[in-house]
C-alpha cells in the first residue's frame, strides 16, 4: 500500500462500486450483530475497518487481529478491508447512519476532515495509565487535534525516493546516495529514460514540493488553506517540467494501479514513496529496490514524516472492549509482525530494526537520516476536497496543458475553504 | 373507418345495451365496482408502497434537505432556505459541470438514436440480405446487461496510454492519444463507451417496432416507386415514432443521470472536463459530506430533467404519429 499525502497513484479509479455495496452490507451486518458488554463473560465481536492494497497486506493485519483473541480470549476482531480511496468515502457514509465499525484506521492527512468520527483516546490513556513513550512522538502529534489523540499510531516514516537498482546498473549509473543533488537527480532521470524505460514516475507530490522549495506547509499559511502562493506554484512547476519539458516520465495514466505497476514492473526507475510500501516491493517486483532521501537543493533536503494509526469510532457500542483490542493491535508484538514483513515502519520505535533488516542494504540508514530532517505535515479540514482536486488537475499540469499557477488557482477553487489542524497541548498525554 | 362500418358498429352497441332495470342493477354495478376497486387497490398497494417509500419520500426529503446546511456526519443542521441553490448557481465551476452534462446528453442521445435506428433497420426481419441477424442482435445487446462498473474498468484499460486502442492506432502510424487524461478527449471517450454500452436497448426496441409495421404498407409504397431510403423515412419512421419518442425520452433521462462511466474512467477529470452533475453531487454529499448542498444539485438536476421531459411531450404532439 502506497500511502502518500498526495494519492497520485493507483487504485483511485477502480473503486468497485459493487464491492462497495457488498462491503457496506457486510459492515452493517457486522455492527448489527456485535455483542457488546466487555465486562461480562460473553464474547465480544468487534469489526475493524481498514484499507489494504494487496493480499499480502491483508494477511499481515489479519494476523494481528488474531493476536487480540490470544491476549483476550473473549474478544474477537473481524477485519474488513477496502482500498485507501474507498475507505474515506465509506467511513463517513457509515457514520451518517451511525453504523461505523468499532475500530478503524486513521491516516494523518484525514485528521482534519474525518477526525470527528473518532473518539478521543485521552480518557482511556489516563484511566488505564497507558504509556505513549514507546511510540514515535511526531505521529502522536499528527494524529491529534486540539489536544485530543484520535488514534494510536502503527507506523510512520519519511517520504523518500525509491529506485530500481537494476535499471541504474543497466545504465551504468552510480546508485544515488543521500546528499545527492537536484541536478544529479535530473541527470540520472534523463540517463534512465530510453529503450522503454523512464527515469521518474509522473506525479505532483506535496512532499517533493516541500523539498524543492524548502517551505513546509506552503499550501497552509497562517492557519488558512492557501495554494495560490509562489512557493507552492514553484514546487509544482519543477515537478511538472519533468514530464512535459524533460520527458523523463511515461505519459500519465488514470488506469487502475497504473503507477504501482509501472514501477513494480521495472519500467520506471524512481518514484516518491515511503517505507510502508516495502511489502509490495518485496512481493510484486523482481528487482532490488533502493531507498534514498530527496535530492537536495540550495536550501538543503526537506521531507515530511507521515504515518497512520488505529482509533475507536464514535459509533462503537463497546468502547472499553475496543480500547483493549486497540492496545493489542499496536503493541510491540503486532507492530513487530508488520515491520518484519515490510508493511510498516513501526511507530513502536523498538521494532524499527525489524523493518530495516527486512529491507536490507542501507535502507535503515536512509530512513534514519531522512527522519532526522523530516517535519510533520500540516493538514487541513478540507483535505478530502483538496486531494480530490489535486488528483483531477494533476494530469493537466503534468502534460503542460495548464501552468502551475493555473493549477494552483483551480485546485484552490475546487477545494473550498479550510483551515490547518493543530495538535494542541498534549503535555498531559506525553508526560510534560 | 367507413360510414357503413360505423353504422353497423353503432347498431351492435345499441342491440347489446342493457335495458334499465331499476335500482337493483345499479346497486349491483356499484357493488361490482367496489369489489373491483378493492381488488385494484390490493394489487396496486405493494407497488404504491414501494413507490412511496423508495421514490416519493426520498424525493421529498431531498428537497427538504436541500434547504439546510446539513453535514453528513453529525454537526448541527441549519436552515438556509434557498442558500444552497444560490451557492450552487454562483459557485466556481458549476456551470462548466452543467455544460458537461448537457454535452453528454446531447451528443450521446443523438448518437444513440442514430446508431440504434440504423442497426435496427439493418437487423429487422424485413432485411433478407444480412445473415446471422439473431446472433448479431444478441451480440449488440450483451453490453446492456453487462455490469456497468466491470465494463467501465475494462474500457479504462483499453483507453490507457498503452492500451489496445492506442496499440491499434500505433499499428497504422497514428500516435497514442491520452484519451482519459486530456481535456478535449475525456468526455468523447466517455460518450463512446456509453454508446457501446447503451445502444442495444433502443436497437431491440426499434426492431420490435419495425416487426409490427405491416408489410402491405412497404409493398404499397414500393409499388408506388418509393426507394428503400424513402420507404424508411416515409413509412418506417412515422410508424415507429411512438417508440422513437419513448426511446428518446428514456435515453435523455438516463443520460442526465450519467455517473458510473465518469466516476470509473476519469473521476470527472482531468480538471472538471468530464465532471457531470450526478458525479458532482456525489462528491459534495458523500466525499465532502455536504449533504444539503449535494441535495440542492440533485433538485436542480431534477428540474432540468422535468423541463426537458415537458418539452419532449410538447414535441410529441407535433412529431409523433399514433395510428388511429
Amino acid at each position: 500500500m502506497r500511502l502518500l499525502s498526495k494519492k497520485s497513484d493507483n487504485a483511485r479509479r477502480h473503486p468497485a462500486v459493487a464491492t462497495g455495496v457488498a462491503m457496506t452490507v457486510a459492515l452493517a451486518g457486522s455492527v448489527a450483530t456485535a455483542t457488546p458488554s466487555w465486562a461480562s463473560s460473553s464474547t465480544s465481536n468487534l469489526t475493524w475497518f481498514f484499507w489494504t492494497g494487496s493480499p499480502g497486506e491483508t494477511a499481515v493485519w489479519q494476523h494481528n487481529a488474531s493476536l487480540v483473541t490470544q491476549v483476550y480470549p473473549n474478544l474477537h476482531v473481524s477485519l474488513v478491508t477496502t482500498s485507501f480511496t474507498d475507505f474515506w468515502s465509506k467511513l463517513p457514509i457509515e457514520a451518517s447512519t451511525h453504523s461505523m465499525p468499532c475500530l478503524a484506521g486513521l491516516q494523518y492527512g484525514y485528521v482534519g476532515a474525518d477526525g470527528s468520527l473518532f473518539m478521543p483516546l485521552n480518557s482511556f490513556i489516563q484511566k488505564y495509565h497507558y504509556s505513549l513513550k514507546p511510540f514515535e512522538t511526531t505521529m502522536i502529534r499528527e494524529l491529534s487535534d486540539n489536544g485530543n489523540l484520535l488514534a494510536l499510531p502503527y507506523d510512520f516514516g519519511p517520504v523518500v525516493i525509491a529506485y530500481n537498482e537494476n535499471l541504474f546498473k543497466q545504465k551504468h549509473l552510480a546508485l544515488p546516495q543521500d546528499g545527492w543533488t537536484w541536478s544529479q537527480f535530473l541527470s540520472d532521470a534523463k540517463a534512465l529514460t530510453g529503450g522503454g524505460t523512464y527515469g521518474y514516475l509522473p506525479a505532483v507530490s506535496l512532499e517533493l514540493a516541500y523539498n524543492l522549495t524548502g517551505t513546509p506547509d506552503a499550501y497552509v499559511q497562517g492557519g488558512k488553506f492557501n495554494l495560490t502562493n509562489p512557493t507552492f506554484e514553484k514546487g509544482v512547476q519543477l515537478q511538472a517540467a519533468l514530464d512535459y519539458q524533460d520527458h523523463v516520465t511515461p505519459a500519465f495514466s488514470e488506469a487502475p494501479n497504473w503507477a504501482t505497476e509501472e514501477f513494480d514492473s521495472g519500467k520506471v526507475a524512481m518514484e516518491v514513496n515511503g517505507p510502508w510500501s516495502l511489502i509490495d516491493f518485496k512481493g510484486l517486483s523482481n528487482f532490488p529496490v533502493g531507498w534514498v532521501e530527496f535530492p537536495s537543493t540550495a536550501s538543503g533536503m526537506h521531507t515530511y514524516n507521515e504515518g497512520s494509526g488505529f482509533g475507536i469510532t464514535k459509533d462503537c457500542s463497546d468502547p472499553t472492549a475496543a480500547w483493549k483490542a486497540l492496545t493489542v493491535l499496536v503493541n510491540q508484538q503486532a507492530l513487530a509482525y508488520a515491520g518484519a514483513r515490510g508493511r510498516a515502519f513501526p511507530a513502536w520505535l523498538a521494532d524499527d530494526d525489524l523493518w530495516t533488516k527486512f529491507a536490507g542494504g542501507n535502507a535503515g540508514q536512509v530512513m534514519e537520516t531522512a527522519l532526522a530532517k523530516a517535519q510533520p505535515q500540516e493538514v487541513t479540514t478540507n483535505w478530502t476536497a483538496f486531494q480530490t482536486a489535486l488528483t483531477k488537475y494533476e494530469p493537466l499540469v503534468l502534460n503542460g496543458s495548464i501552468s502551475a499557477a493555473k493549477f494552483a488557482t483551480e485546485v484552490q477553487a475546487s477545494s473550498g475553504s479550510g483551515t490547518g489542524i493543530a495538535p494542541g497541548n498534549l503535555s498531559s498525554l506525553l508526560g510534560g | 373507418m367507413t360510414a357503413t362500418a360505423a353504422s353497423s358498429t353503432a347498431g351492435q352497441a345499441a342491440a347489446t345495451r342493457p335495458r334499465y332495470t331499476g335500482g337493483r342493477a345499479a346497486a349491483g354495478r356499484r357493488a361490482r365496482f367496489d369489489r373491483d376497486s378493492r381488488s385494484a387497490v390490493g394489487f396496486l398497494s405493494f407497488n404504491m408502497a414501494g413507490f412511496a417509500l423508495f421514490t416519493l419520500v426520498p424525493v421529498v426529503l431531498s428537497v427538504y434537505i436541500a434547504l439546510f446546511n446539513w453535514p453528513l456526519t453529525g454537526g448541527r443542521t441549519k436552515f438556509v432556505g434557498l442558500g444552497n441553490f444560490s451557492t450552487a448557481l454562483s459557485s466556481y465551476g458549476f456551470w462548466r459541470i452543467v455544460l458537461n452534462t448537457l454535452y453528454f446528453v446531447g451528443v450521446y442521445t443523438t448518437l444513440n438514436l442514430i446508431v440504434s435506428l440504423a442497426l435496427a433497420a439493418a437487423l429487422s426481419p424485413r432485411v433478407k440480405a444480412v445473415k446471422g441477424k439473431a446472433f448479431l442482435r444478441v451480440v449488440f445487446f450483451i453490453p446492456v446487461v453487462t455490469p456497468l462498473v466491470a465494463s467501465s474498468l475494462v474500457w479504462s484499460l483499453m483507453y490507457n496510454q498503452g492500451g489496445i486502442i492506442n496499440a491499434a492506432l500505433g499499428a497504422v502510424g497514428i500516435p497514442a492519444v491520452p484519451w482519459l487524461t486530456s481535456g478535449p478527449w475525456a468526455m468523447p471517450s466517455i460518450i463512446f463507451m456509453s454508446l457501446w454500452l447503451g445502444f442495444g436497448y433502443n436497437m431491440i426496441l426499434f426492431i420490435a417496432g419495425m416487426t409490427n409495421i405491416p408489410d402491405s404498407l412497404h409493398d404499397a409504397a414500393a409499388v408506388d416507386g418509393a426507394s428503400p431510403l424513402r420507404r424508411f423515412f416515409s413509412v418506417t419512421i412515422p410508424l415507429l415514432s411512438p417508440l422513437i419518442f419513448f426511446g428518446t425520452l428514456l435515453t435523455l433521462i438516463t443520460s442526465f443521470q450519467v455517473f458510473v462511466q465518469a466516476y470509473v474512467l476519469t473521476g470527472g477529470g482531468p480538471g472538471n472536463a468530464s465532471t457531470t452533475m450526478v458525479l458532482d453531487l456525489y462528491d459534495e454529499a458523500f466525499r465532502y459530506l455536504r449533504l444539503g448542498y449535494g441535495s440542492s444539485i440533485a433538485v436542480l438536476l431534477a428540474i432540468m430533467i422535468l423541463i426537458v421531459t415537458a418539452v419532449m411531450f410538447w414535441l410529441q404532439k407535433r412529431f409523433v404519429f399514433y395510428e388511429r
